[in-house]
């Protein structure tokens, strides 16, 4: 059953890994004093220069020191069902994770990775305690092994679990037979960076602008304040036409970096099929290597905006259950799926969903009342008031305001679908994107029921299916509605012999 | 009929708005009363702190009917919200009700629960009351914490529902 490598000894990293300790070290270092280092450039006076040019070389011989001995005292082994990591240069720590706690293993590689030729490993376990563990540097014949080693291990643990008699053959589940799926080309990637939200991001860089200049602002920094009181000087003084054509030039910086963040985040995308789900693989500088087992995975989306679905083309995300709120968010994403091959993931996570009979439903009109009141009337009654204190007549510009918030919540009102059958929940959203979201009734953890007071009175409900990777809310429904679902998904999960995961 | 279900049809489903429901003890007032006298306090506390600085008079009455107000309402809201609050056991799931003017019921079913816990703190334990908390998979709003149950019943709860979810292992 073992296989003959001696990871019962303690194992060291690859020595490589001493970059990545030394590198780790520097960026704290750097970040503690930053101050200082600002002032180091600033203030050149030479007296100082060398002493610090001393101090400095002092710190980063220690670090460099300090390094070598964290990795020669970084050890990790298999004793037993655990993986057991023992660190700390003055103090000892011994942590173990046993195999069934953990989660998934998952390969990164950032570009000084990919230039030294190993691999980052980290090791998602269940439970908030101790929820992530990475080992710094791995070639990568070894860090296979240690993941097929576990995952094998953990395999057989938990066929155990379901039938003692049943022989798992251990070593089998070491050589995965995966099957590649999607690839994306140069073209493909150009063409989902093209079809990208672009006033979105637009809105992201100028936020970004925005707060750079906040930054600055609050550091006072006499230079930059110069620079950017003499920028709004200019803008000022200029006429409506150049704020046209500021406008246009964000929208094509816009272009150029959603193209550009969609290459590097997705370059030589690829997507297996393995035994137990998925797996993907991307990145230019970063490369990642994420798995998804089928049981993990809690909820299904996939998305896609007009310009795409002209294409035929969407987003497909996978939720996989995760004891951390944080990493709930950050889904598998894979970009750029043809329909067919959305329907076969689809499909093979949540089998033959689409094959019974879809029940379809709406939310109630009175939405659109109440979210044109609580985005739309009440801040621009706020707001109104302040510009009409200040420029008069003008606040009536802000009734415009009100017109789009109405226009929005309308659409999503009246485009707003959700559909059930006997095994899953499917819902269909968006003002101007088209997003599909599907569950299967059996993942749900628990069900809330949640009344405003109008709600009450109107007799109208939100119900939120708690899941493990993420809720999911339907608002707006009739309270009897709510109540029957709820009784009907209750139902679905209390009958149901089949794990959430 | 509100949806329809081929194989199960709806009316013959358990439904949750039929079962029983049990209040809380009477002592949970008397804890919501007691957390309302103690940020009402503090509240008063910093009007009064006020009233010592030179601001004009108009702020500090201001400040004070304002304090008063919220003072008021955190009483008549928590008192309102005790009457509100109501848990229901069933063989499956375990639910609970609250909330004076934003209602919420969420419900868990055993099949779903992580970890169970009966919790009491220094007040809680001077009235006699306990917390019954119940975590499942779905993160912190899913988790479920009935409030203002008397020790045994807590314990008893807690026991009910860890039975139940070995049961299902088995």
């Amino acid at each position: 059953m073992t296989p003959e490598l001696p990871l019962t000894e303690p194992q060291r990293q690859s020595p490589i890994a001493v970059v990545f300790i030394l590198y780790r070290y520097l960026k704290r270092m750097v970040r503690t004093f930053f101050a200082l280092i600002v002032l180091v450039f600033f203030q050149r006076e030479d007296n100082t220069m060398s002493f610090i040019l001393i101090g400095v070389i002092t710190i980063l011989a220690g670090q460099l020191i300090y390094a070598l001995l964290a990795y020669f005292r970084y050890t990790f082994y298999i004793e037993g069902d655990e993986l057991i990591i023992e660190s700390g240069v003055i103090g000892r720590k011994r942590t173990g994770i046993p195999f069934d706690r953990i989660q998934t293993i998952s390969f990164e590689q950032n570009v000084f990775h990919q230039a030294l030729n190993v691999v980052q490993l980290n090791i998602d376990t269940a439970g908030s305690a101790q929820a992530e563990l990475n080992i710094d540097a791995l070639v990568r014949p070894k860090a296979e092994e240690l993941r097929a080693f576990i995952l094998a291990q953990k395999a057989a643990m938990e066929g155990e679990k379901v039938s003692e008699e049943e022989e798992i053959p251990a070593l089998k589940a070491v050589k995965i037979e995966e099957q590649e799926v999607i690839r994306l080309s140069l073209r493909d990637l150009a063409l989902i960076g093209i079809t990208e939200n672009h006033i979105r991001t637009a809105g992201i860089l100028l936020g970004g602008a925005f707060s750079l200049y906040q930054l600055v602002e609050g550091e006072s920094s006499e230079a930059w304040n110069k620079l950017f009181t003499g920028i709004s000087d200019f803008m000022i003084g200029s006429s409506l036409l150049l704020i046209g054509s500021l406008a246009v030039t964000l929208l094509i910086v816009s272009f150029v970096v959603s193209l550009v963040r969609t290459i590097l985040q997705y370059f030589d995308f690829r997507l297996w099929r393995t035994e137990k789900g998925f797996r993907i693989n991307a990145g230019l500088f970063n490369r990642r290597e994420q798995a998804a087992a089928r049981n993990k995975i809690q909820m299904v989306k996939w998305v896609t905006n007009p310009l795409r679905q002209l294409m035929g083309l969407s987003t497909v995300r996978l939720f996989q259950a995760s004891s951390q709120e944080v990493k709930r968010k950050q889904a598998i994403s894979i970009p750029g799926c043809q329909d067919a091959e959305k329907h076969k993931i689809i499909e093979e996570i949540i089998p033959s969903s689409d094959q019974l009979d879809y029940r379809e439903h709406q939310i109630s009109r009175r939405y659109v009342g109440r979210m044109t009141l609580y985005f739309g009337i009440i801040p621009a009654m706020f707001f109104g008031g302040i510009t009409y204190a200040n420029a008069g007549l003008w606040a009536l510009a802000w009734l415009a305001f009100v017109f789009l918030i109405w226009a929005a919540s309308n659409r999503f009102q009246k485009r707003y679908r959700w559909y059930i059958n006997e095994q899953t929940l499917l819902v269909h959203e968006g003002i101007i994107a088209s997003k599909h979201t599907l569950l299967a009734w059996y993942k749900v953890q628990s069900v809330s029921i949640k009344q405003s007071p109008y709600q009450a009175g109107k007799d109208l409900a939100d119900i939120v299916l708690y899941t493990a990777a993420g809720d999911l809310r339907i608002p707006y429904i009739e309270l009897q509605q709510a109540e029957s679902l709820r009784d009907f998904v209750l139902y679905q999960v209390e009958t149901t012999d089949r794990d959430w995961m | 009929m509100l949806f329809h279900n081929p194989s199960i049809p709806l009316e013959d489903l358990p439904a949750l708005a039929e079962v029983e429901e049990n209040k809380p003890e009477r002592g949970l007032l008397k804890l919501s009363m007691i957390w309302a006298a103690i940020i009402s306090f503090f509240l008063l506390l910093s009007a009064t702190v006020v009233s010592f600085t030179p601001a004009p008079t108009m702020v500090k009455v201001g400040i004070w009917i304002g304090m008063l107000t919220i003072a008021g309402f955190l009483f008549l809201a928590f008192a309102k919200g005790y009457h509100r609050k109501a848990y229901s056991l069933r063989g499956h799931d375990l639910s609970y009700r609250s909330g004076w003017l934003w209602h919420k019921i969420t419900t868990v079913p055993f099949s779903r629960v992580q970890h169970v816990e009966v919790d009491q703190g220094p007040i809680e334990r001077a009235l006699g009351l306990a917390t019954l908390k119940v975590f499942t998979a779905g993160g912190s709003s899913s988790d479920l914490s009935v409030p203002g149950l008397s020790p045994e019943r807590a314990k008893e709860m807690k026991t009910f529902i860890l039975q139940k979810i070995t049961g299902h292992d088995a």
